[in-house]
């Protein structure tokens, strides 16, 4: 079951094919697959509502909506800006 | 909630044939319940009154160049559209055709209506049809980027006045066209309606692109635009998918053109397959598409300027399918 077929006109399009039983859960994924391909900068995500919480590594947070805001968070908090077309760390 | 009306838009370059192509639709009645709205650039709106007088309701959008004013005009002509619809005062129709102007860079315009608060609960983007006329097209795409922008929008490429062209023109250009995009269906223009789904099903890929296993670069006129085919078998899982995609846009947006194909999902079930769209940094709401067993799980295309091709390869496969022991599927 996806939530592809539901209508909400302002939700992020990484949110749209999650879970519809279980969203929640298909926010913690979001924000666990974040925070393992942002781990260059880091930051702690966590999920926060309907949204995510970033925290800096030193110490400063953010709530953000989605995975749009959530980048930006990190490039503003993390000590790194993550480029997935980087190369991998050692 | 009605279901989103779909919103087709025709492009080409200045003199590729778009309102004769539209003239030549609303005679064969091929454009019945479909509401025409024509960006037209000059002063004078002579392709409107044309496409007027055969027979079919049309507007025209602003006296600007289309990409230049999608703000409150198209939304405004959009939304006078579907509320006329609603009380009677304009026909009813069931799709929207939109002409851009020969100097439209089309990209802004598919932007609005997928981000636009008021538009894309009402609307969503059907497919995007581009004319390339075989007399100038080659030499238009190497002058123009509103040009190439056409082209790599398009959903579906028609080679136009082939009657004027000299022999061996279209497989030259055809060829060309599909290095540079190939999501895209190329046709010779003819007598068929390239909105008709019926006789053009919608699809994530043309099946070529969606075998293809490497890049191929297309010009280096255009500063390496070259098209790379990211594929797997195995269902992957949306939230690493999702977050590769949307990290990989955010950084790379400016070079990353257009990503449209199909992936498969890992459900609690199975596997799904969504089709994903982008241009620029804007993603289109994923949309359900049906099983093909013939084609593989995932295909996607990444149109980029300058991109390494290995590099992107090597990402996709290191942060998507890779089998890192978490488990975030769904």
């Amino acid at each position: 079951m996806c939530g592809l077929c539901g209508i909400f006109t302002e939700m992020h399009w990484t949110a749209a094919p999650v879970s519809t039983a279980r969203p929640g859960l298909g926010r913690t994924q979001l924000a666990a697959a974040a925070a393992e391909i942002a781990a260059e900068s880091g930051v702690r995500i966590a999920v926060w509502g309907q949204g995510f919480r970033v925290i800096g590594p030193t110490g400063r947070t953010e709530i953000v909506a989605d995975l749009a805001a959530l980048w930006r968070a990190i490039d503003r908090l993390g000590r790194a800006q993550p480029d997935p077309l980087g190369e991998p760390r050692r | 909630m009605n279901e989103p009306i779909a919103v087709d838009i025709l492009t080409g370059f200045l003199g590729s044939g778009k309102t004769s192509m539209i003239r030549r639709l609303v005679e064969g009645r091929a454009l019945r319940e479909t509401a025409i709205l024509v960006n037209e650039f000059a002063d004078l709106p002579v392709d409107g009154q044309l496409i007027g007088l055969s027979g079919a309701s049309a507007s025209v959008i602003g006296d600007r160049c289309l990409c230049c004013v999608t703000d409150g005009n198209l939304r405004a002509a959009i939304v006078a559209l579907i509320e006329g619809q609603a009380d009677g005062r304009t026909p009813s129709f069931r799709r929207i055709l939109i002409e851009t102007s020969g100097i439209a860079d089309p990209t802004p315009l598919i932007a609005t209506l997928a981000t636009d608060p008021i538009l894309k609960a009402r609307v969503r983007l059907g497919r995007v049809v581009t004319l390339i006329d075989l007399c100038h097209g080659a030499a238009t795409l190497d002058e123009s980027a509103e040009a190439m922008a056409q082209l790599i929008a398009a959903d579906i490429v028609l080679l136009t006045k082939a009657e004027l062209a000299e022999a061996g023109a279209a497989e030259r250009l055809a060829d060309r066209i599909g290095a540079i995009n190939p999501i895209a269906r190329t046709f010779a223009a003819g007598g068929f309606d390239p909105f008709d789904r019926a006789l053009l099903p919608d699809q994530a890929l043309p099946p070529r692109a969606a075998r293809s296993f490497t890049a191929t670069a297309a010009t280096p006129i255009h500063d390496r635009i070259a098209a790379s085919v990211l594929t797997t078998d195995a269902p992957v899982a949306w939230a690493r998918f999702a977050a590769w995609l949307s990290l990989l846009l955010h950084r790379h947006g400016d070079t990353i053109l257009r990503v449209k194909g199909s992936v498969g999902i890992e459900t609690a079930d199975g596997s799904i397959g969504v089709v994903v769209q982008s241009v620029r940094h804007v993603v289109h709401k994923p949309e359900h598409v049906p099983a093909d067993p013939d084609a593989p799980r995932t295909a996607l295309v990444v149109i980029a300027r300058g991109l390494d091709h290995e590099r992107l390869v090597a990402s996709f496969h290191r942060h998507v399918t890779a089998d890192k022991g978490v488990d975030i599927a769904q």
